[in-house]
């Protein structure tokens, strides 16, 4: 008899819906995979408590139906606006949004940078394959230039959309952009993001290029790619794909912190003219 | 046969037109909320642009003793005119109304005789002397209403412009017949 | 009993706190901020959450996310932003949130007249979402009604997890009247009562009894999706049996409960062989016009529709049937005829009354003119060899 041992990303799993949805090496399975590492290491047995939020694109998929927790898959870009719902409905509840750039850099980054404005209390996982994976492979914003895809055929002409750079201008708590080969810092950046720094906007990039449209429209292989991206993607340097590292970490009183002071001036004699 | 029965309804309306800034809105509320508290059902609504300053507005409150049947009158029972404007934006309504008292000077000539030109706006704060004049065709709510303006900011200038209304309005009713049916009509609502 | 002056929107909002609001999110938009105006101010003292939302797909996603975490929850907003919240309408039908939307209605298309009351937004808030999907629309013609209507639209989407549209209107919004509150307004619940958690959050064995939604956090391990789902929540996206399932589901129970979801009233002769049909603020001049009509000798009745959908064409047509000439006022330019000429038979002529623009009401005296004419050329011709 085989004895093996469970892979203790499997309590967080709903078992019953694996095997997931996407493409062979995808690297979704590696933000998965530091998320979960990141609640084993704070101890997270159970994700009771935790709504998981997301939108539509192959990194929705990553907590829905995924993630054993309640999570919530919304439409197309508004993961964001549903997650300021639920956070400030139920304050107690720890809300995680996953998205992709197209899903939370273009259709849905009016919610995004207003959440971020807001310091919302959110913990939101950008997951920047630099495509449309699921709907084919279109250009998105922050596809590089000259890259060409089936909607720009001739080469990506518009300038790219820097979003870690974006948000860490706005009032957010914390922003940090990591690639998927720089797998210790982006889990510990998410357990940070969980623990040290718990209240406010916190805000992670990852740059996990989509192994089916972005490799191929390179013209290389997988396993090229991702020793390009090890040898491109140093911790704290300028990349291709912005820098690498924690653009930002502070612990400003967030949204909820400053509404409940507001609520104190509201009860305690501020008319409010 | 019908189960229902044919209900008298009695619903009187006193309109202001006049001129985004006149403060025609704010005069018909105050208006709705003495007859409010005087126990009346009231319905008070305005015509204006919300986004065009100096716009033209016509504010008006249905007043009567059951619930507001219908708020959206073809005419009214007496019309106080501020501004050519407010005139422009229901002159079917208004000119079609019992009574009609227009500013001399902001208010173009209007050959009816049942339209009284007199000075308005140049007698006080405009609102509230079109307030103090609707005030005298019923007395009954003179209190309530000095209540209501003393809650303003500058309660006293627009107490006194109010007073200088109702001057006016008693003065007018002395002189003009054709008034006496109006006034008696809403002075019945609060007579009881 | 509190006896209050209050506008419309203002009726609506006190409505909505009387029921337990706890959430607002909103953009402000003429002629409906006056409701976000009013919970701004009262929400935070009241232990609610009130956010200004940057536009209003994020306002109804809030809403939208506050309700599936268990919150009685609304926005409010008006034309251009009603359309914007179409999206988030079909989404919440889908994951069936039990929200409230309040659309004050002004003159459109486009940015139109912002101030101008209009009543052209009655198909757009039954039909304006893409794929099969039924929510309820309730129509006040007044403050008073605003306030009742509202506290009904509560009770409704969370007992039976859909969403209500409150369709009001600039006059019945920015009107100010009498409005008489009960103490105390009992908060609704979810399912109609039912707190069993057990069962399938997304599906029952009876459509017409959809089981509550558990509240998040509570260890239930939710999966809400908008893409079709099973009853668990599990998505499928292509089978036809699952989808088939689903939206079938979601309209019958809705449909499976008209009784409790469609309201109107009747007031004037039986069997009329003049009907006006009419709803919203236009109900009112309606009223005014078969009262002068029966004055006059004529046999005339008003049917005031309080639910605009989903219609109950039984109840349409018992009325619709007795009459000869049904008149159908109302500030667009002909949305509602179209139920009663589906209802309507050969013998009946239907006849709308079509304004809209300046902030003008259908005046009684042309609903009144209008009906006397056309009685007139249906006697006449009735009269012809
Ligand atoms: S399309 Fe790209 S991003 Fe999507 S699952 Fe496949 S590899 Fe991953
Ligand atoms: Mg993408």
């Amino acid at each position: 008899m085989r004895c093996l041992r469970k892979h203790f990303s499997r309590k967080y799993l709903r078992e019953e819906v694996l095997p997931t949805p996407f493409c062979p090496g995808c690297f979704n399975g590696v933000v998965m995979n530091a998320m979960f590492k990141a609640f084993e290491e704070l101890g997270v047995e159970r994700l009771k408590g935790y709504v998981f939020v997301s939108g539509i694109g192959c990194s929705s998929w990553i907590p829905s139906p995924h993630i054993k927790a309640d999570t919530i898959h919304t439409l197309h870009g508004r993961a964001v606006a549903v997650a300021t719902g639920v956070k400030l409905a139920k304050p107690n509840l720890n809300v995680i949004v996953i998205g992709g750039d197209g899903d939370l850099a273009a259709i849905g980054f009016n919610h995004l940078v207003h959440a971020a404005r807001r310091n919302m209390d959110l913990l939101v996982i950008l997951v920047n394959n630099l495509v449309y994976g699921m709907t084919r492979g279109q250009a998105s914003p922050t596809t590089p230039e000259g890259m060409r895809t089936v909607t720009t055929p001739y080469g990506a002409y518009e300038p790219v959309m820097d979003v870690a750079e974006l948000i860490a201008r706005t009032n957010a708590n914390y922003v940090a952009r990591w690639c998927v080969v720089n797998f210790n810092q982006l889990k510990n950046s998410i357990k940070e993001a969980l623990s040290k720094y718990s209240r406010g906007f916190r805000f992670i990039e990852v740059i996990a290029p989509c192994i089916t449209y972005v490799v191929r429209y390179e013209g290389k292989t997988p396993g090229q790619k991702i020793k390009e991206l090890m040898k491109v993607c140093r911790p704290n340097t300028e990349t291709p794909y912005g820098r690498i590292g924690i653009l930002k970490a502070e612990d400003k009183p967030g949204y909820l912190d400053r509404y409940f002071e507001y609520v104190k001036r509201a009860t305690e004699g501020d008319k409010g003219e | 046969m019908s189960k229902n029965t044919h209900t008298q309804v009695q619903e009187h309306t006193v309109a202001i037109a006049g001129r985004g800034g006149q403060g025609v809105v704010l005069a018909t509320t105050l208006l709705a909320r003495a007859a409010f508290k005087k126990g009346l059902y009231v319905a008070q609504l305005q015509s204006y642009g919300a986004e065009v300053r100096g716009g033209a507005v016509v504010a008006y409150v249905v007043l009567s003793k059951q619930p507001i049947e219908n708020p959206y009158p073809e005419n009214y029972d007496l019309v106080i005119a501020l501004h050519e404007a407010g005139v422009a934006r229901r002159r079917n309504e208004i000119l079609s109304s019992k009574a009609i008292i227009a500013d001399e000077d902001l208010v173009k000539p209007i050959p009816k005789d049942n339209v009284i030109q007199v000075k308005i706006v140049k007698s006080g704060t405009p609102n509230m002397v079109a307030l103090g004049i609707i005030t005298a065709f019923i007395p009954a709510i003179t209190e309530e209403l000095r209540k209501e303006i003393s809650k303003l900011w500058n309660a006293e200038e627009n107490l006194r412009s109010f007073d200088t209304g109702v001057r006016i309005g008693f003065e007018l009713l002395g002189k003009h017949t054709k008034l006496k049916d109006v006034a008696e009509s809403l002075t019945k609502l609060v007579s009881s | 009993m509190r006896v209050e002056f209050l506008s419309g929107n203002e009726a609506v909002a006190k409505a909505a706190l009387d029921s337990g609001l706890k959430f607002y999110a909103g953009y402000p938009i003429t002629p409906s901020s006056e409701v976000m105006h009013y919970l701004a101010r009262e929400l935070p003292k009241n232990g609610g959450m009130f956010i200004q939302s940057e536009d209003e797909l994020a306002a109804i996603n809030m809403v939208v996310g506050a309700a599936l975490a268990g919150v009685k929850s609304m926005t409010a907003t008006s034309g251009p932003g009603f359309s914007l919240m179409q999206e988030g309408l079909g989404y919440a039908v889908m994951v069936e949130a039990p929200i409230v939307v309040v659309n004050v209605m002004r003159a459109g298309p486009g940015t139109g007249q912002a101030t101008k009351a209009a009543q052209g937004d009655v198909m757009q808030a039954r039909w304006g979402r893409h794929g099969d999907q039924v929510v309820v629309v309730l129509a006040p013609s007044s403050p008073q009604e605003a306030y009742d209507l509202t506290v009904k639209a509560f009770e409704i989407a969370w007992g039976l997890r859909v969403p209500v549209v409150v369709l009001s209107d600039e006059f019945v919004g920015h009107g100010r009247e009498v409005v008489e509150m009960p103490d105390k307004v009992k908060e609704p619940e979810p399912g109609w009562g039912s707190e069993d958690y057990s069962k399938p959050p997304f599906g029952s064995d009876d459509p017409r009894k959809p089981p509550p939604l558990p509240p998040l956090g509570e260890g239930y391990d939710l999966l809400i999706t908008g893409s079709t789902h099973d009853e668990w929540g599990y998505r499928d996206v292509h089978s036809f049996e699952t989808h088939f399932k689903l939206v079938k589901r979601l309209k019958e129970k809705v449909l499976g409960n008209i009784e409790k979801v469609f309201m109107y009233e009747y007031f004037g002769d039986d069997e009329a062989d003049i009907l006006i049909v009419a709803y919203g603020s236009m109900s009112r001049p309606a009223r005014t016009a078969v009262r002068r009509l029966r004055a006059t000798g004529f046999s005339a009745g008003l049917l005031k529709l309080k639910t605009l959908w989903p219609m109950n064409y039984d109840v349409l047509r018992s009325y619709v049937k007795d009459a000869r000439v049904v008149i159908v006022p109302e500030l667009n330019l002909g949305q509602v005829v179209y139920d009663v000429r589906i209802v309507a038979g050969n013998g009946t002529v239907v006849v709308p009354i079509n304004k809209v623009g300046g902030g003008v009401p259908i005046y009684a005296c042309e609903i009144v003119e209008k009906a006397q004419k056309v009685w007139g050329e249906v006697l006449e011709e009735a009269l012809q060899p």
